[in-house]
């Protein structure tokens, strides 16, 4: 009974673990950052590259974070001289192909942070796939128009 | 006498002439061009400056701002509200690079404006640290949602409460930036997307030619 139960387990973990291994090698997330903001401004923006490293299609259906209330897709869209913020309910990466989310584009809204947010801080999200893979990593808080746009994330996968 | 008889039409004629010339010469004067086209220019400038309707709104310190607060300066308003995450932070550093840019004698005869659009959220003490973090000269300002709607209408600015659910909204708004002369007049729009240094070239170019009105 004993040795089903291991059996079992290591069955699992296996599988859990490959699960992580195949999740790492098909999305990658780069350069995750949150505009530095007044401390007033409720709702901030979150920036990153999503890859897609797999030969399949993945869709994002999703984002989350403990640090926030509440984070929602969105995508600011310029239509006849207005500004209008349009949410996305799920955002398609063709194989190989990434996806930019940048000011005045597709973006995270994060709103109501839960702790303080200044220059350097780090953030936790996580990026969740409708097949239900998710990844978590970090964003930092950096002002806008710094030139050091490299990588400043790190993820793992689940 | 044949000089005698020809003296008068001759006269007329080139008193004709000449109030030609002169008439055309003074719109020339009147009616000033700026030499570079809309296009090329990054703006699309009024061909004539129009008079503002008299408003009242509130500042960053809740003092009145009306169109005397315009005068003797040149504005550049930009109209967003502080919950927006993108656009209008994004905008606003646009601004502050611009503003950074400007030659302080230009600098010295401009005034950046945040106007939120949003006043049942946008208090102006939130107003006022939402825009200082940005630059500490810049204004905000906003009014009562009357006030609010009459001053962006005669601005050709428009905007609109969108539900987001639970009571919560976000608003859609005009991206322009829309430039008053010092006489309170509305002289030129910058449509978006913004370039601060394509802005600033613009801006100057503009503020040079007006100088002297």
């Amino acid at each position: 009974m004993l040795k089903n139960r291991f059996t079992v387990m290591l069955l699992l973990a296996t599988g859990l673990f490959s699960q992580i291994v195949m999740a790492d090698k098909s999305i990658e997330v780069s350069d995750a950052w949150i505009p530095d903001a007044p401390s007033v401004a409720k709702v901030r923006a979150g920036y990153l590259t999503v890859h897609n490293n797999s030969k399949a299609v993945i869709t994002i259906s999703h984002f989350s974070s403990p640090d926030f209330k509440k984070t929602m897709l969105h995508n600011t869209v310029l239509k006849d001289g207005m500004v209008q913020m349009e949410a996305v309910d799920q955002l398609s990466i063709k194989p190989g192909g990434k996806v930019d989310f940048k000011a005045e584009s597709y973006h995270l809204m994060l709103i109501n942070p839960k702790q303080k947010l200044y220059n350097g801080k780090k953030v936790k999200l996580r990026i969740h796939l409708k097949d239900g893979k998710t990844s978590s990593f970090t964003a930092v808080v950096r002002r806008r128009g710094e030139s050091n746009d490299n990588d400043h994330s790190q993820h793992d996968m689940k | 006498m044949p000089i005698k008889q020809y003296l008068t039409p001759i006269l007329l004629a080139v008193i004709t002439v000449l109030s030609l010339t002169g008439g055309y010469w003074v719109s020339q004067q009147t009616q000033k061009r700026l030499p570079r086209t809309p296009d090329t220019l990054g703006a699309t400038v009024v061909p004539e400056a129009r008079e503002l309707i008299p408003f009242e709104l509130i500042n960053q310190d809740n003092q009145a701002f009306t169109q005397e607060n315009l005068k003797h300066k040149w504005s550049l308003i930009f109209f967003g509200f502080t919950h927006c995450p993108d656009i209008c932070p994004s905008t606003l550093k646009t601004l502050q690079t611009f503003w950074q840019g400007l030659s302080v004698p230009v600098r010295n005869k401009t005034q950046i404006i945040f106007m939120s659009v949003d006043p049942k959220r946008d208090t102006p003490a939130i107003m006022k640290e939402y825009v200082q973090f940005f630059e500490p000269s810049f204004v905000a300002i906003t009014g009562k949602l009357d006030q609010v709607t009459a001053f962006t209408r005669s601005l050709g600015v428009m905007y609109e409460y969108v539900p987001q659910g639970k009571g919560d909204y976000s608003v859609n708004h005009s991206a322009q930036i829309t430039l008053i002369d010092p006489q309170a007049r509305l002289r030129a729009i910058f449509p978006a997307p913004h370039n601060p240094n394509e802005m600033r070239r613009s801006y100057n170019e503009i503020f040079d030619f007006y100088k002297k009105d």
